[in-house]
C-alpha cells in the first residue's frame, strides 16, 4: 500500500493537476477580492472609505469659501457678500428697492428663470413699495418691523428664514428668492421656484395594458405629488437629503412610519449619507454608490416609474428613494422574485397573473440557456436529440464552415448589435434598423451558409424571451449571463451548463440587498410568501405582507 | 471562537442538509452492491432495515452532540478523550471528509467522463468542479445551507420522475419471492447498504451551528427517514426492471434504469445522460457539506479560520481523487470509507458517549 502510495507521489503530472487545482480557485479568488477592493478604496469621489472624511471637508471650503459666515445688519455688506460668490453670473439678478413710506432699503436676489416673477412681483415687491399703514415711520423698531413684514406685508406661503451666506446662497441657487432688509441679519426666503416641466405622461420603459398612465416626470416635488394622492396615511414619511457637492442635488427618503422595519431604513439612511460625490445625475448613480455587491451582473435596487409600483412596495415595507432630475424611482431592497413581477400582475384576475408569471418564468429559461443547449447538444451530445430532429438539423448545417459557437456567437453579437443600434435611432429608423436587421441579414446569412435556420430560430426565440423580462435590468443581466453561458457550453457541453447554473446559483444564494436575501422567499424558506411567487394566488389570500422585509405592521386585510 | 461559530442554520435547513448529505454517490452504484450481496430479490428490504439502524446511530451522534452545546466534535472530542487521543481524532474525522470529498469528486468525474464528455480528460472535469465547490465553501455553512435548502427538492423531484418513468418497464415477478431464503441473505445486504447512508455523520458538527440544538433530534430523524424511501424505491426499480442478476453486472445500476426510459412523445432521448446531468447537481451540495466539515475540522484544531484550509485542502483532495488507478479502486476506496463510517457511528461516538457520561462532561441531560 505505502509503496503504491509512493509511486503515485512521484508522477510529475499529478502534482500538475494538484497544482493547477490550488492555483486556479484560488488565483480566481484573489482577483475578485482585488477588483472588490479596488471598486471601493481608489476613487476619491466615492467617501465611503472613513479615512477620506478628512479631505472631503478641505473639498468643501475650496468650492464655497466663507462657508457659514452670519449675516451682518448692513444691507451693502451682505449684498456686496452675495456678488463676491455668485454675482459674476449673468442669470443672478439682485434687485434693490425702498419699501414703503419710510424708504426702507431692501433688495431680492434671485436667479432668473427659476423663480416665478410674477409672483414675486405681485406677493413681494409691490406689497411692499406700496405699504402704507404698516412701514411707517410711527413703528421705528426694527425687530419689530422685521417681524411684521412677514406677518402682514409679504402674501407668499413658503417662506423661511436664515442667517448664513452659506444656507442663503444655496437656497436663491435652488430657485427661491432671497429677500434682504437693511438693519436685519436675518434673510428671507421665499419660495417662488418655477420650472419649466415635462408633462405627465405614460412611462415608455414599462408600458402595463391595465393600471394607471401616469408617471413619474423629472421634477421631485411633481412626482411625489403622485405619491401623496395615492397615499393618505399620515405615516408616509419623506424625508430630504441634499446629495452632489456641487450639484446639491435633492434626493428624497421615502417610508411608511409604523409600517417599514425600522432597522431597514437606517440602513438605507447611512448608505446615503456616506455618498460623497460632485454631482448625482441620475438614480442610477445613487443605485451604484449604495449596492451590496459591485461586481454581480443583477441588479440590487428596482427602477421604477411608476406611481402604483411605488406605492405597492411602500406598502409591502420597503423604502423608495426619488431623486431630483430624473423619472425613476429606485426602490430596495429587491429580490430575484419582484424582478419578475409586474404591476399588472396585481390588477389582473389572479388565473391569469399567475399564468402569465409561469410563462415570464419559462421565458427567462429560454433567455438564458436556449442558444447554450443548442451549442452543447450539437456539438458535444447530439444523441440526446431525437433522431428525426438530428438529421433535419445535420441538414441545415450543411455548408455552414464554422463550429456552432462561432455560429451561435455571430448571431447573437449581430441581434444585440441590431438592439443597440435601433435603441439609439429615432424611431421610424430604428424600426427601419430592425426590419433590415432582422429579415435581410437573417435570411441572406443562411442563404449565404454563414449560419443554419434552426440557428436563426434558436436566436429568434430567445430574443423574444429576453423582451419578456418586466424589468429592463434583470433583463441586461440575463443577457450577459447568456453569452458566458454559451462559452462554457462549448467548453464542456452540458456539464458546462450545469456548471454555470450552478455558479449563478451559488452567487444568487450568497448575494444580499439591503439585508434580504436576494434569492427569498425560496432560500432562507419563507413558504408563506410564496403565495406570491411563482404563481399569485387571489388576493383574498394574500392576507399578509410579505415577510422577507421584517415590516412591522404584518397584515393587510 | 472564530467567526465560523457566529453563522447559524435554521432547523429546517439542518433537515435538509442531513438528507442531502446522503443522497450523492450511494444512490447511483446501491443496487448493485446489495444485489451482489444479498442474491436474492430482497435488497431493499436490508435498505429499510439498514437506514433504521442508521436512525439509531444517529440518535447517539445528537446525544452525543447535544452534550455540549455550541461546539462541535473537533472542539469536544479533546475534552471528553483527553488532549491528545482527542486531538487524533479530530485530525483523523477531517481526513476521512477530505478523503470523502476526494472520492466523490472522482465518482462525478467518471459517471461525466462516462456519460457526457468521453473525450475530455477528467482532470479538467474535476478541477472545474473543485473550484465551483471553493467558491461556495469558503463563503461558511449559510449560503451552503441555503443552497441546500433550493437544490434538495429538485434533486428529490428528478429521482421521482426517474422512479415514475420507470414504472412502466417494472416487472414484479423480478422482486419476488419476498424472502424466499429467509433472514441470512437480507442481513447480508446490510453491510453495503449502511454505506451508502454515510452522510448524516455530519451531525457530528452541525448540531453545534444549530439555532436551535433541542430540534437536533428531529430533525436528524426525519433526515434519514427521508432518504429511506427513496433508496428503497431506487432499489426495488432497479431490481424489478432489470432483475438481480443482470444489476449484479452493472457498473452504474441506475443509470442503465435511466437508460431504458423513453419519455412520451421522445422529445428526448438517451434519458440518462440527461440524468447524469442533473444528478451533477445532487454530487455538487453533498460535495460542498464534505469539503466544508474537512476544513471547518482543520481551522478548528487549529484555531484558524476555516478559509484557509478550503484552499489548502485543495490540491490533497485533487490528490486523493486521481490516486485509485481505475473504476474497481474508486470503488475500493468508496468501501474503505464506508468502514470508516462504520467506525465512526459505532464505535467512535458511542465510545466518547460512554466516556463524557462517566467522566460526567458536558450536560447531563442534554
Amino acid at each position: 500500500m505505502l509503496y503504491k502510495v509512493m509511486a503515485y507521489l512521484i508522477k510529475p503530472d499529478i502534482w500538475l493537476g494538484a497544482f493547477f487545482s490550488f492555483a486556479f480557485p484560488f488565483g480566481v479568488s484573489r482577483v475578485f477580492h482585488w477588483l472588490e477592493r479596488g471598486s471601493r478604496g481608489n476613487s476619491r469621489w466615492l467617501g465611503i472609505n472613513p479615512k477620506e472624511k478628512a479631505q472631503k471637508s478641505f473639498i468643501k471650503q475650496e468650492i464655497s469659501q466663507p462657508s457659514s459666515i452670519p449675516f451682518t445688519a448692513e444691507l451693502n455688506h451682505n449684498l456686496q457678500a452675495m456678488k463676491e460668490i455668485i454675482g459674476h453670473n449673468s442669470d443672478v439678478l439682485f434687485r434693490q428697492f425702498k419699501a414703503g413710506p419710510l424708504k426702507w432699503n431692501a433688495a431680492v436676489v434671485y436667479v432668473d428663470g427659476l423663480v416665478d416673477k410674477m409672483a414675486l412681483v405681485e406677493q413681494v415687491i409691490k406689497p411692499l413699495m406700496q405699504d402704507q399703514g404698516i412701514l411707517n415711520p410711527q413703528n421705528i423698531n426694527v425687530n419689530a418691523l422685521n417681524n411684521s413684514i412677514m406677518d402682514s406685508v409679504v402674501c407668499c406661503a413658503e417662506v423661511k428664514e436664515v442667517l448664513s451666506l452659506d444656507d442663503c446662497v444655496h437656497e436663491v441657487l435652488s430657485g427661491n428668492a432671497a429677500l434682504f432688509m437693511e438693519g436685519t441679519a436675518n434673510v428671507f426666503i421665499l419660495g417662488l421656484t418655477e420650472g419649466k416641466e415635462r408633462a405627465i405622461e405614460e412611462p415608455l420603459t414599462e408600458a402595463v395594458v391595465r393600471g394607471p398612465r401616469d408617471g413619474f416626470v423629472e421634477n421631485l416635488r411633481s412626482s411625489t405629488v403622485l405619491l401623496r394622492r395615492r397615499i393618505k396615511d399620515p405615516g408616509f414619511t419623506i424625508i430630504n437629503y441634499t446629495v452632489g457637492r456641487r450639484s446639491r442635488t435633492n434626493l428624497s427618503l421615502m417610508y411608511i412610519r409604523g409600517l417599514t422595519n425600522p432597522e431597514l431604513v437606517k440602513e438605507v439612511q447611512e448608505r446615503v449619507e456616506r455618498i460623497d460625490i460632485d454631482v448625482i445625475l441620475e438614480s442610477g448613480e445613487i443605485e451604484q454608490l449604495i449596492e451590496d455587491n459591485v461586481l454581480s451582473p443583477f441588479p440590487q435596487a428596482q427602477n421604477t416609474e411608476r406611481p402604483d409600483r411605488v406605492v405597492s412596495a411602500l406598502m409591502q415595507g420597503r423604502v423608495v428613494l426619488m431623486t431630483d432630475g430624473t423619472p425613476f424611482a429606485l426602490i430596495v431592497p429587491v429580490t430575484f422574485n419582484i424582478l419578475m413581477t409586474s404591476p399588472e400582475d396585481y390588477y389582473e384576475r389572479w388565473l391569469p397573473a399567475s399564468l402569465i408569471r409561469i410563462l415570464r418564468t419559462g421565458a427567462a429559461f429560454i433567455a438564458l440557456f436556449l442558444p447554450a443547449l443548442y451549442i452543447a447538444l450539437i456539438s458535444y451530445n447530439h444523441g440526446l436529440i431525437p433522431a428525426k430532429l438530428v438529421i433535419s438539423i445535420a441538414a441545415g448545417r450543411e455548408g455552414v464552415p464554422f463550429p456552432s459557437i462561432i455560429e451561435a456567437l455571430i448571431m447573437e453579437v449581430t441581434l444585440e448589435l441590431l438592439r443597440e443600434a435601433g435603441l439609439r435611432l429615432p424611431k421610424p429608423i430604428g424600426q427601419a434598423v430592425g426590419i433590415v436587421g432582422g429579415l435581410v441579414i437573417g435570411q441572406a446569412a443562411v442563404q449565404a451558409a454563414i449560419v443554419s435556420p434552426i440557428m436563426v430560430i434558436v436566436v429568434a426565440l430567445t430574443a423574444i424571451s429576453s423582451f419578456a423580462f418586466p424589468q429592463y435590468g434583470a433583463g441586461i443581466a440575463v443577457r450577459i449571463l447568456r453569452f458566458a453561458m454559451m462559452i462554457s457550453a462549448a467548453v464542456l457541453g452540458l456539464y458546462g451548463i450545469i456548471l454555470f447554473y450552478i455558479l449563478i446559483t451559488v452567487h444568487l444564494v450568497k448575494l444580499k440587498s439591503f439585508g434580504v436575501y436576494y434569492m427569498s422567499p425560496f432560500t432562507p424558506l419563507l413558504p408563506k410568501d410564496w403565495k406570491d411567487s411563482f404563481i399569485r394566488l387571489p388576493t383574498r389570500i394574500l392576507k399578509r405582507r410579505p415577510e422577507m422585509n421584517k415590516a412591522q405592521d404584518r397584515t393587510r386585510q | 471562537m472564530d467567526a465560523d461559530q457566529k453563522d447559524q442554520i435554521t432547523a429546517s435547513q439542518t433537515f435538509m442538509i442531513v438528507s442531502k448529505s446522503m443522497i450523492g454517490t450511494g444512490i447511483i452504484v446501491l443496487p448493485r452492491g446489495i444485489s451482489q450481496e444479498v442474491g436474492t430479490p430482497d435488497g431493499w428490504i436490508s435498505v429499510v432495515l439498514s437506514g433504521l439502524l442508521a436512525m439509531l446511530a444517529g440518535y447517539m451522534i445528537v446525544k452525543l452532540s447535544q452534550r455540549f452545546p455550541g461546539q462541535t466534535i473537533y472542539q469536544y472530542s479533546q475534552r471528553v478523550a483527553g488532549k491528545l487521543l482527542g486531538k487524533a481524532l479530530a485530525i483523523f474525522l477531517s481526513l476521512y471528509y477530505i478523503i470523502g470529498s476526494g472520492y466523490s469528486l472522482r465518482f462525478m468525474g467518471e459517471v461525466i467522463h462516462m456519460y457526457l464528455l468521453d473525450k475530455t480528460p477528467i482532470e479538467v472535469i474535476m478541477i472545474v468542479f473543485l473550484s465551483l465547490g471553493t467558491y461556495l465553501t469558503v463563503g461558511g455553512i449559510n449560503p451552503i445551507a441555503r443552497l441546500t435548502e433550493l437544490f434538495l427538492p429538485l434533486v428529490i423531484i428528478f429521482l421521482l420522475v426517474l422512479i415514475i418513468f420507470s414504472l412502466k418497464d417494472v416487472e414484479l415477478v423480478n422482486i419476488r419471492p419476498v424472502l424466499g431464503e429467509g433472514m441470512t441473505p437480507v442481513l447480508k445486504g446490510i453491510k453495503p447498504s449502511i454505506f451508502s447512508f454515510a452522510g448524516f455523520e455530519i451531525m457530528l458538527i452541525f448540531t453545534a451551528l444549530m439555532k436551535e440544538p433541542r430540534k437536533a433530534m428531529k430533525t436528524v430523524l426525519g433526515g434519514i427517514a427521508l432518504v429511506i424511501p427513496l433508496y428503497t424505491l431506487v432499489v426495488v426499480i432497479a431490481i424489478a426492471t432489470l432483475t438481480v442478476d443482470e444489476v449484479k453486472t452493472l457498473t452504474w445500476p441506475t443509470m442503465s434504469v435511466a437508460m431504458n426510459i423513453e419519455l412520451p412523445g421522445g422529445f428526448f432521448e438517451r434519458y440518462e445522460s440527461l440524468f447524469s446531468v442533473l444528478w451533477v447537481i445532487s454530487m455538487y451540495t453533498s460535495f460542498v457539506l464534505y469539503q466544508y466539515a474537512g476544513s471547518l475540522g482543520l481551522g478548528q484544531i487549529f484555531r484558524k479560520k476555516h478559509r484557509a484550509f478550503t484552499y489548502a485542502s485543495l490540491p490533497v483532495i485533487y490528490l486523493v481523487a486521481m490516486f485509485p488507478s481505475d473504476l474497481n479502486s474508486v470503488f475500493a476506496v468508496g468501501d474503505f470509507l464506508g468502514k470508516t463510517v462504520l467506525f465512526i457511528t459505532a464505535i467512535m461516538v458511542p465510545c466518547l458517549w460512554v466516556i463524557a457520561k462517566l467522566r460526567r462532561i458536558g450536560l447531563e441531560n442534554g
